[in-house]
């Protein structure tokens, strides 16, 4: 089972669609999650893509104690909690930043993984322009192999150019 | 001759292959976008209608 520990973050809601958390700043969160079936033998399990959203995007205001980090990594226990599946998170593209959110999720994820989950990842040109693919996992999946080969296929073949 | 017909095919099963998974990749970025650029317009997901999107709320 994987293990949480980061007891302080903000109240997870349902919504329309996903789930979204409100900050001390006045911004809201919204995470969803999209389904896709196994991808032919390059990726032979069910997928999710995660995303994460703000409503406002200029209110980078994130408040004190890391709230925000906790909240999103919580969503991630959460669902490694309750699926076997690999979760895929590719970053967003739309301001230039997809390099410091990689670094940032990566800071997190070293910080919280604790062997417990794996992450493989891999670089790829959306419209060229570069960005970055996240597949996460629990360690202790039956096909790990497998997911690595997989995901390195992708990689060789750069998913989507 | 029976090698050259097995490589053959097994080179465009691969392509067919790889033709599926840019597609899906495509389908990926291109719904990440319609929902990023959503919630950047109205400020909530709340409305939010893509018949091809399969949302999950797995938590």
């Amino acid at each position: 089972m994987v293990q949480f520990s980061l007891p302080s973050h903000y109240d997870v809601y349902e919504e329309e669609n996903g789930y979204c958390f409100d900050t001390d700043s006045g911004n809201t969160y919204y995470v969803t999650f999209i389904k896709y079936p196994p991808i032919s033998e390059y990726l032979s399990v069910d997928i999710f893509m995660m995303n994460i959203d703000r409503a406002d995007e200029l209110n980078h205001l994130n408040g004190d104690k890391n709230l925000v980090r906790n909240t999103i990594l919580y969503i991630i226990w959460r669902f490694f909690s309750l699926h076997n599946d690999a979760l895929i998170t590719i970053c967003d593209i739309m301001d230039g930043r997809q390099a410091c959110r990689k670094r940032l999720f990566n800071r997190w994820f070293n910080e919280f993984a604790d062997g417990e989950l794996s992450k493989l990842e891999a670089t790829l040109s959306v419209e060229g322009t570069e960005t970055y693919a996240s597949l996460i996992f629990r360690t202790d999946i039956n096909n790990k192999e497998s997911l690595e080969t997989e995901f390195s296929l992708l990689s060789d073949i750069n998913f989507y150019t | 001759m029976l090698n050259k017909e097995l490589l053959m095919k097994s080179t465009v099963e691969t392509r067919k292959d790889i033709d599926i998974v840019k597609a899906s990749f495509k389908k990926m970025m291109s719904d990440k976008k319609a929902v990023s650029a959503y919630i950047r317009e109205k400020g909530t997901l709340k409305g939010f209608n893509d018949g091809s999107i399969q949302f999950a709320k797995p938590l």
